[in-house]
């Protein structure tokens, strides 16, 4: 049987789709990644996707056209909850993320096999923790949207980056300066919901971190300004996911995990590169 | 020398083969396959796959050419069988849909099919009908079937 090239898998336009959708995704999240591994909430990602998680679980069992019409109100309430138990509240942070984030998961997963939506309760739960072959059954409503949400989140990063540049290494600061800094992390957690639900979409619930962190990390390892670091995040996603998604669309490999694997591989590669740069 | 004798032999016992797979097999007629889904790596395949069963009207016409396990309700009192290719996922564990298909000719039921639950590969012409709850599916009429001896 002879092989599909890239060039013929190119003209199936869900398979172009899923590039475009793809790249963008990963641009908004390594952007919004720079700042949360500064400010040492990278854990929020996977927290946030668990609980999105079980939020689509109940849209899919309620049969709901597009699961994000509740994935992504839950998700932002869910930050927005997060966010306030971090300032005082009865309940710590890291516990109400633990709490929130397990509980969404089992939920999820019970609902889905108390009232399963389709035959194939496995393979889809399979599908969705990791983005095995989402991004590549997008309709055309959901790649609009993803792609009108992640150029909404770049555009919004690039008019707020002064403020994010404050907020991230002084909030005191940016506080006694006249800042709103609790409007910009109020937005900043609906921020973070948004990128974390149509990342999911791309390389599933438990990998959704990835996309955040590894990018940021591997951008300090060879940027020391925190604009070059942004700007080296980028370019490392856009690369990453695009090889990600080429390699497994050519070898039928699971396009999440593909794309992780490319992020870590690059990683390591950036990590001696930065050994020699010193 | 030797070695170019036996990869000779090989090839061209390779080729009688193949021409023996369509000479003895009634249902394949060569034809050009519009959509071939067999092609495709696992991934892509279940994505092609999952948009064919989700919107059928499509490809309505078209010569298309997937691969799965064969599911029979065998024919009896006169009635004629219902045959179907059950679709699976990129990790080949679970089925993501079933396409009825009506092969081309008259062929016998059990000598000239396939055993139940066999990988086939059958292609055909993309028609709709609707299931018992009224959802459109695609189903292979004049369909080929396509195995190895």
């Amino acid at each position: 049987m002879d092989e599909v090239t890239f060039l013929e898998y190119l003209s199936y336009p869900f398979v172009r789709n899923a590039l475009v959708a793809g790249v963008l995704i990963s641009l908004c999240a390594a952007l919004l990644g720079v700042p949360l591994v500064l400010r040492r909430l990278s854990f929020m990602g996977d927290g946030l996707s668990h609980v999105a998680f079980g939020a689509m679980a109940v849209a899919g069992v309620l049969n709901f056209a597009d699961t994000m019409a509740l994935s992504l109100p839950v998700t932002i309430a869910a930050a927005l909850v997060l966010m306030r138990s971090g300032r005082g509240a009865k309940t710590g942070g890291d516990a109400m993320l633990a709490m929130l984030s397990v509980g969404a998961m089992a939920a999820g997963y019970l609902v889905m096999n108390l009232k399963p939506s389709s035959s194939n309760v496995s393979g889809d739960v399979c599908t969705t923790l990791f983005g095995s072959v989402s991004i590549l059954t997008l309709t055309t409503l959901d790649m609009w949207l993803s792609v009108g949400l992640s150029v909404a989140v770049c555009v919004l990063w690039l008019f707020a980056y002064n403020r994010v540049f404050d907020m991230t290494f002084d909030e005191s600061y940016a506080r006694a300066s006249g800042a709103n800094t609790t409007l910009f992390n109020t937005l900043a957690a609906v921020v973070v919901a948004v990128v974390i639900v149509i990342s999911m979409r791309l390389v599933g619930t438990l990998l959704v971190s990835s996309l955040l962190v590894v990018p940021a990390i591997a951008a300090m390892r060879v940027a020391k300004s925190f604009r070059a670091v942004c700007v080296v995040a980028a370019v490392f996603t856009v690369v990453c996911s695009l090889a990600g998604i080429m390699i497994a669309v050519v070898a039928g490999t699971p396009v999440g995990s593909t794309i992780v694997a490319a992020d870590i591989i690059s990683f390591f590669f950036m990590a001696i590169i930065g050994r020699f740069l010193k | 020398m030797r070695l170019a004798v036996v990869a000779a032999a090989a090839i061209l016992s390779a080729f009688a083969a193949s021409a023996a797979e369509v000479a003895n097999d009634t249902n394949a007629v060569p034809r050009k396959v519009e959509m071939d889904f067999t092609r495709l790596s696992k991934i892509v395949r279940q994505a092609q796959v999952t948009r064919f069963l989700e919107s059928p009207e499509k490809y309505v016409g078209k010569i298309v050419q997937i691969s799965g396990d064969f599911y029979v309700d065998k024919p009896k009192d006169g009635e004629p069988g219902r045959y179907a290719c059950a679709l699976k996922d990129a990790a080949g564990c679970c089925a993501i849909g079933e396409v009825e298909f009506r092969p081309r000719g008259a062929p016998k039921w059990p000598q000239d099919f396939p055993d139940e639950y066999d990988t086939i590969t059958v292609n055909g012409k993309v028609e709709i009908m609707r299931n018992g709850d009224g959802v459109p599916c695609p189903r292979l009429v004049e369909a080929d079937i396509v195995r190895k001896k």
